[in-house]
């Protein structure tokens, strides 16, 4: 991990999330977990794999080559039911935890 | 459910095990490069964003193999290793294990058909057989006379049915060459109370089965309907020719169905062993009644009704009949009954044979230990 670790369960959730938006390879991933957090989350890019192996293992991706955009065999990942069903739930339980921290953290 | 899309795409991790590795390998090296040409780093700058691959990789590799299976067959393989490069060593050992295996599994199958499993009959435990005794020094078996039997079967109400069988040695002649055979007489309601039916034709009618004899019928077994008759589906109706008189074939039983006497190859009216003169004769007595009790009759309350009946012919007939009584005894216990203490020490023998085939080897195993 890098110098802002992450926990294995929040990188879980953001791999979810980037995959909400459609089928995806590794790299484009983690393309968009570092652009999409303004370059404030920086995982060490290989801890991404495991994560991925271990949701399609769990049957929340499934995997499958395709072409990249430069031609190139790349694996790319796709959500399944259950994956958007518990990404929904671990979303929902994410926001209510971070919104009940942010107001501990503000009192004076 | 998630246990069983893991187990499943691990198990098909396992077959292709090749390909894991490759196709781990090429998402990996996907990154790398890609990383490389996006941001215009070298290799080396890429990996360092990258982390260690070989890790991840070995990471990854773990999630999906199953650890236990991965440790066993490593086991297995130095465990064969080993016996390879000793095989002496490993024949003995093996030998000597087996010859323990091999007594136990066959003592244990017979204890399996004798003991553990019911007889073949549906509800065998209302199975009885009625044995005819006489009192000297003490009580001995003798059998019945037909008078008795009949007597029995029409006085008593503990049962649903009885019926005389013996067995004895026929010769059917005819076409072929001679032979002879061993075959059952019984009374026409013994199919009944076995809950037998014929695999082709049928078993007796009451009518076949009385004095004075009328065209006589014969039921053959699997055995004898192949070997004789080549398994001809047609051959009901024909005729044969057993000890001289003609028996029209009725019937052909289950293969595996060898009578009580489990050793018969053919079955007659009992009325077809005698004529009515030795029927008629209270004492002359020398056959088995195989019955099946009444729903709820226990083998004791049958037994004191008959023991009842018994002493009122006592009465009647005082010459034929004195000291004359019966005893009930159930069929699994007269089929087996005097098998299965013996049958029980050979076993824990045999178990003991294992055992000591176990340690012997162990004993080899520690002098090896030892030598080395």
């Amino acid at each position: 991990m890098g110098d802002k670790a992450l926990v294995q369960g929040t990188l879980d959730m953001l791999v979810l999330k980037a995959l909400m938006r459609g089928p995806m390879h590794g790299y484009a991933i983690a393309e968009f977990i570092q652009q999409s957090s303004e370059d404030v989350l920086r995982v060490e890019e290989g801890a991404l794999y495991p994560a991925l192996h271990r949701l399609e293992l769990r049957g929340w991706l499934t995997a499958e080559w395709g072409v990249s955009e430069n031609n190139r065999r790349a694996k790319y990942y796709r959500l399944t039911a259950l994956g958007k069903k518990n990404f929904a739930e671990e979303s929902q339980s994410w926001n209510r935890l971070s919104a009940a921290i942010a107001r501990v953290m503000q009192t004076a | 459910m998630e246990w069983i899309t893991e187990a499943r795409l691990k198990l098909r991790a396992l077959l292709w095990r090749r390909r894991l590795d490759r196709d781990l390998a090429a998402e990996i090296e996907f990154h790398l490069e890609e990383r490389a040409r996006r941001s215009g780093l070298q290799p080396y700058q890429a990996r360092q964003t990258f982390g260690n691959p070989t890790l991840y990789r070995e990471e990854i590799r773990e999630m999906w193999t199953f650890r236990l299976f991965e440790m066993l067959r490593q086991d297995l393989r130095y465990a064969m290793r080993t016996l390879l490069k000793t095989p002496g060593f490993t024949m003995v050992a093996a030998l000597t294990l087996a010859l323990g295996i091999g007594a136990n599994t066959a003592i244990f199958s017979v204890v399996d058909a004798v003991i553990l499993r019911p007889l073949p009959y549906p509800e065998p435990s209302r199975l009885v057989e009625l044995w005819g005794n006489v009192k000297r020094a003490k009580i001995e078996r003798r059998g019945t006379s037909y008078p008795d039997y009949a007597d029995w079967r029409d006085q008593s109400h503990s049962f649903d049915a009885m019926a005389g069988f013996g067995s004895g040695s026929m010769t059917i002649t005819g076409v072929d060459e001679p032979e002879r055979l061993t075959g059952e007489y019984v009374s026409q309601p013994y199919f009944d109370l076995l809950g037998m039916k014929a695999a082709i034709g049928r078993t007796f009618r009451p009518e076949e089965d009385q004095v004075p004899q009328r065209n006589a019928v014969i039921i053959l077994s699997d055995a004898l309907w192949k070997r004789r008759f080549g398994s001809d589906r047609s051959v009901l109706g024909r005729t044969i020719q057993l000890d001289g008189r003609s028996y029209e074939i009725i019937g052909v039983m289950p293969p595996w169905f060898r009578g009580i006497t489990d050793q018969a190859e053919a079955w007659i009216p009992f009325m077809m062993t005698n004529d009515g003169a030795g029927f008629a004769e209270r004492g002359s007595r020398g056959f088995t009644v195989l019955a099946r009790l009444k729903h709820g009759v226990s083998i004791p309350q049958a037994q004191a009704e008959l023991d009842a009946i018994c002493k009122s012919l006592e009465k009647a007939y005082p010459r034929s009949n004195e000291g004359r009584g019966v005893e009930l005894s159930p069929l699994d216990f007269e089929l087996f009954g005097n098998i299965r203490k013996p049958l029980i020490v050979l076993l824990c023998a045999v178990g003991f044979v294992l055992l000591i085939a176990c340690t012997n080897v162990v004993n080899l195993l520690l002098a090896r230990s030892e030598a080395r």
